[in-house]
Parts: C-alpha cells; sequence; structure tokens
C-alpha cells in the first residue's frame, strides 16, 4: 500500500503544475479532474529518466528527494503568487452521484479483471514491465537493456511510472503495474466523461462514458499492464486539448497543450505517430485562423517533452546490436497485402470484442458529415483518418509476417484511438449546431 | 439540402443513436458477465507463481554474468513469431535480468542456458562447447558453462 503514497505525490504535482497553466480567474473543471493523474505521473517518468541519465544509475532516494523538492517549489509558488481557484463542475449533487457510481463501477470491474492476470498479459510481463524490472536490478548498467533487442523499441513512460512506484515500496511490488492500469483505465473514463460535459449536457457525457467501459477490449486490454491504455488516455487528453486550443487559444492552452502532447509522444511509438498527426494539424488550423501567435508556446511545451523522447530513442537506436524489424517499400504495392488487410479489419471491426464501436462511428460519421468539416472538432476526423491510413501503410510496409502482425498489433493500434472515437462522436450528436 | 435535412432530424437521430449506443452497451455488459463472475476466483497472493519460475534456481550463478547464450531443443522457421519458443526465451530474461540471453548467437558466451521441455540431456551442445554442467533442473533447464574462456 505504501507504493500508493508515490501515485499520491505525482497528483499532487500535477494539480500544482495544472494550477499554473490556469488563467488567474479560471476555476478547475470537471475535465482538470482526470487530467492531473496522467500530468502528475507523467512528469514524475521525466524525473526519473533525467536521474537514470544523469546519475548513471536508479537512485531512490534522489527521486523521492528530488519529487519532494518539486513539489515544495510548486506548493510556494502557487501559495504565493496564485489567486485561490475554485472549482466549478457545474454539475448537479445528483450528477455527482452518478459520475461517483460510474466510477467505482468501472474501477469495480477493472479490478476484477486485472487480479484474474496479476502479471498482466504477454507484453506486459515480457516487454513494459521487464523493462522496469530491468531497470530496477541493472544499477549502473542499465543502458544495457538495449543491447539486445527482440522486441520493437517504444519510449519509457509506463516503465519509468513502474518505477516510481517500486522506489517508494523499495522493491519490485506487483500491485504498482496492476495498479497502474486500473489508474490509467478509471481515469480514460472519467476524462471522456469530463471532456464531453465542457460541450454537450451531463447525460450525453455518462452515456459516452459508460458506452467506453462497455466495452469488452477497452476494459480487458486496460487492466493487461500494456502501455496501450496509458497511451489511448493521453491521445484522448491531448485531443481534447487541441480542439480545446482551437476554439478558445491562448498562450496558456496552447503551453499546456504542447506539454501533454510531449508527454503523449513518450509513451509509445504508436503515440509518437499521433502526435506528429495532431501538431501538424493543430499547426496548420492556429496558421490559417490567423492565431499563430501560439504556435509558439505549442512547440515549446512539446518541446519540453520531446527532447526526453528524442534521447530515450536515440539511446535506444545507439545501443542496440541488431533489430529484426525492418520495412520494405515494395510491399506497399502489394494487393493481396491490401486485400488481406482489407478482409481483417471488416472482420476484427464488426466483431463483439469492439461491442459495435466502429459501425456505430462510420454511422455518425456519414450522417454527420456537414458538420466536420465546419467545426473545429473536424481535426479530430482529420486525425482519426490520417492514422488509420498511415497504420495500413506502416502494416503493408512491414517485412514481418502480415498475418501474425495484423493478429497482434491491429486492435491495439486502434485501440488507442477508442476514446476519441467515442468522444468525436457524441461530440457530434449531443451537441447543438 | 442534405444538412437541413440532418439538421431538422436532429432530434430523431439523436433518439436512434441513443437506441443504438443502448443497445450496444446492454449487448456488451451482457457478453462480458461470464468473465466478470469467473473472477470471483482471483488468484490470492501466495497462488501467483513468479514468471519464469523454472530459471530462477539458476539466478545465484548468474548473478555478476552480463551476457549468457541461449539454446531450446525447439526448432522453428519463425522462432520470433513462435510462442513455443518466445514465451520460455522471455521467461528466462525476466527471471534471470539483468543477464542478458542471446538467442541468435548461443554459442559465442561463456555460459549456455539451454531448455528444453522433454528433459533431453544436451550432451550435443557439451561436445559443440567443451562444457560441464552446472545446473540441470527437473523442469528441464540446464547452465552450462565452458571449460575455458571462448577467445
Amino acid at each position: 500500500m505504501i507504493g500508493f503514497i508515490a501515485f499520491l505525490i505525482s497528483w499532487l504535482m500535477g494539480y500544482y503544475v495544472l494550477r499554473c497553466f490556469k488563467k488567474r480567474d479560471a476555476s478547475f473543471e470537471l475535465m482538470d479532474i482526470f487530467l492531473i493523474p496522467g500530468l502528475g505521473l507523467g512528469i514524475s517518468a521525466q524525473i526519473i529518466f533525467y536521474v537514470l541519465l544523469f546519475w548513471g544509475s536508479l537512485a531512490p532516494v534522489l527521486i523521492i528527494q528530488i519529487h519532494l523538492l518539486i513539489l515544495c517549489l510548486l506548493f510556494l509558488y502557487n501559495h504565493r503568487y496564485l489567486p485561490k481557484q475554485s472549482s466549478s463542475f457545474s454539475l448537479s449533487s445528483r450528477s455527482i452521484g452518478v459520475l461517483i457510481a460510474i466510477l467505482a463501477v468501472v474501477a469495480l470491474m477493472a479490478t476484477m479483471l486485472a487480479l484474474l492476470r496479476p502479471w498482466g498479459d504477454w507484453d506486459g510481463w515480457s516487454f513494459w514491465n521487464y523493462r522496469a524490472h530491468f531497470l530496477f536490478r541493472a544499477g549502473h548498467q542499465w543502458p544495457r537493456l538495449f543491447e539486445f533487442n527482440m522486441q520493437q523499441q517504444h519510449p519509457w513512460m509506463l516503465p519509468l511510472i513502474i518505477l516510481w512506484g517500486w522506489c517508494i515500496c523499495g522493491s519490485e511490488e506487483r500491485i504498482i503495474p496492476v495498479a497502474i492500469g486500473i489508474i490509467f483505465t478509471v481515469a480514460s473514463v472519467g476524462l471522456l466523461i469530463g471532456a464531453l460535459k465542457k460541450y454537450v449536457s451531463f447525460f450525453w457525457a455518462a452515456i459516452g462514458g459508460i458506452f467506453l467501459a462497455s466495452i469488452p477490449l477497452f476494459m480487458f486490454q486496460g487492466t493487461s499492464q500494456y502501455a496501450d491504455i496509458v497511451a489511448a488516455y493521453f491521445i484522448l487528453l491531448s485531443s481534447v486539448l487541441v480542439v480545446d486550443l482551437l476554439r478558445s487559444p491562448s498562450f496558456n492552452n496552447a503551453a499546456l497543450t504542447g506539454l501533454c502532447l510531449g508527454l503523449t509522444a513518450s509513451v509509445k511509438d504508436n503515440s509518437i505517430v499521433a502526435v506528429c498527426i495532431l501538431l501538424a494539424l493543430s499547426i496548420l488550423r492556429l496558421y490559417r485562423s490567423k492565431a499563430s501567435m501560439f504556435i509558439k508556446p505549442l512547440i515549446l511545451g512539446c518541446v519540453t517533452i520531446g527532447v526526453s523522447v528524442v534521447l530515450m530513442k536515440s539511446f535506444e537506436t545507439l545501443n542496440v546490436l541488431n533489430d529484426p524489424y525492418g520495412v520494405s517499400l515494395t510491399g506497399i504495392g502489394d494487393w493481396h497485402k491490401w486485400l488481406l488487410m482489407g478482409r481483417f479489419s471488416l472482420t476484427s471491426l464488426t466483431s463483439f470484442s469492439w461491442g459495435g464501436l466502429w459501425p456505430l462511428a462510420l454511422a455518425v460519421l456519414i450522417v454527420q458529415r456537414t458538420r466536420w468539416i465546419r467545426e473545429e472538432m473536424g481535426v479530430l476526423v482529420q486525425f482519426l483518418i490520417f492514422y488509420i491510413i498511415l497504420y495500413f501503410f506502416i502494416f503493408a510496409a512491414s517485412t514481418l509476417g502480415l498475418e501474425w502482425l495484423l493478429k497482434v498489433s491491429f486492435d491495439r493500434s486502434l485501440f488507442l484511438l477508442a476514446p476519441v472515437v467515442i468522444f468525436t462522436m457524441f461530440y457530434s450528436v449531443g451537441s447543438k449546431e | 439540402m442534405f444538412s437541413n435535412m440532418c439538421a431538422s432530424r436532429q432530434p430523431m437521430l439523436r433518439s436512434i443513436f441513443l437506441f443504438f449506443v443502448l443497445f450496444f452497451i446492454s449487448f456488451n455488459f451482457i457478453i462480458q458477465l461470464p468473465l466478470l463472475i469467473n473472477s470471483r476466483h482471483v488468484l490470492k497472493a501466495h497462488q501467483v507463481q513468479p514468471i519464469g519460475r523454472r530459471f530462477i534456481p539458476l539466478i545465484p550463478f548468474l548473478k555478476q554474468v552480463s551476457w549468457a547464450g541461449y539454446a531450446t531443443c525447439l526448432n522453428s522457421s519463425g522462432p520470433l513469431t513462435d510462442v513455443a519458443i518466445m514465451g520460455p526465451y522471455q521467461k528466462a530474461q525476466y527471471a534471470l535480468a539483468p543477464t542478458i540471453l542471446d538467442y541468435f548467437h548461443p554459442f559465442d558466451y561463456h555460459y549456455l542456458v539451454y531448455q528444453c521441455p522433454g528433459r533431453m540431456a544436451p550432451s550435443q551442445f557439451q561436445g559443440k562447447l567443451s562444457s560441464y554442467v552446472i545446473v540441470k533442473t527437473f523442469r528441464g533447464v540446464t547452465l552450462l558453462s565452458r571449460k575455458k574462456e571462448p577467445s
């Protein structure tokens, strides 16, 4: 249980960092509650990465000291320079009760599913937890982790968050990766409800959250200890902030969006692709809407975290001795591959595990197609379409067996988009034109 | 014209959308029910076996070892995607971390972890490596060592 102190410290840090980005007169919204865990844990992962890099080994005491120091500085800054902020959830006590009930049921379901698989699924233990396990045990030899590559390389946010819990516990407690899965599953549902609440009535927001939680693949994947749920959470967060930025551009909004885009990129390779698309689309839209002065803080916020992602990726590239993965552009022209992908995606997206999400999303996309062109939300539709098309090209170009690749990665690549798809659908249907 | 038609029919579209969403929510919860009912039998802490349990007896011998070879008696044309090969290999990696096990060049190192579910004696490896057995477990895992340092 002592490991939960780590999460508490990160959340407090996230709260104070978020307050720094709020305008002096702005108050906390429902979405902010669910933004805080991701922001705080993401910053903790950054701290651990830089300690590993500059100290040369995992130093739990130093990591805890740095966390406490930053927390104290943020506390003093917030109480000295920022006015007291109030919450403006604008929710009736009945709605708050419904929200708590939804989150409690999701937490219960997630806990039950997580405890069925205490080691997580295959990549949970063999890749993500293995990395944390290796970094925890290897001392100053931690860079050797990348010397022998049998799996695709990814940025390290999830292993670093696990390490943060283990630093507080002092040992490799099994409950930490399990708890991280549950926290991000519940936070994703909460974030979706909070984000939708900004644009539609609480009724539609709650239905959207329940629909996400009801998708079998979402709950199962969320508790499998993969980084997919962390990436899904951060992609939703970045998407919502990008829409918010386009609707009401401000320096603080742009910097916070940039920071969250940077954190999103530090989760997985898939999320780096998502961030590149989102960043390009938002810069283009800001430029077109004569709000180009906000591009600079957006990029600056993104670069602040992006530096660590570049360092992580270059570290892997420089240290890796063998790379069994490759791409061949000739594969893109092979129509057999496209036929196989078409057949596979049709079967997969209409299966029970997706809970009817994709047929419903396609129907909404067609019926509401005129709205996408006119409104800010169109940026999300463009993002979803570009991401899906890009991944089809990546699958076609991979030198690995396509059938195997589709089987292990197709659903997972689209899983990251599920919360954004639901957000877009419910915004479109629930909001007034 | 299409957009005007949609705008005027927005309440109806909303009702249809709500109907389908509620239908899918109910259906999704019903199909997940058996899994949730089964999860009553969650494993207790003492029932959870550590990952790579069969490789744990090798830990004391590989404590200060950076690299070791890994070999198995199973063959496959695509070992990277073969669960029967990658499963035990990755479990060994996990259990023996931070020792890195090289699957592609197993005979280049002083130590070799040999895993064979059928408990076959690795005599062919012993001859090839000029090695001796350090430890052999009843679960089909053998740790071999060269008699001399590789040149």
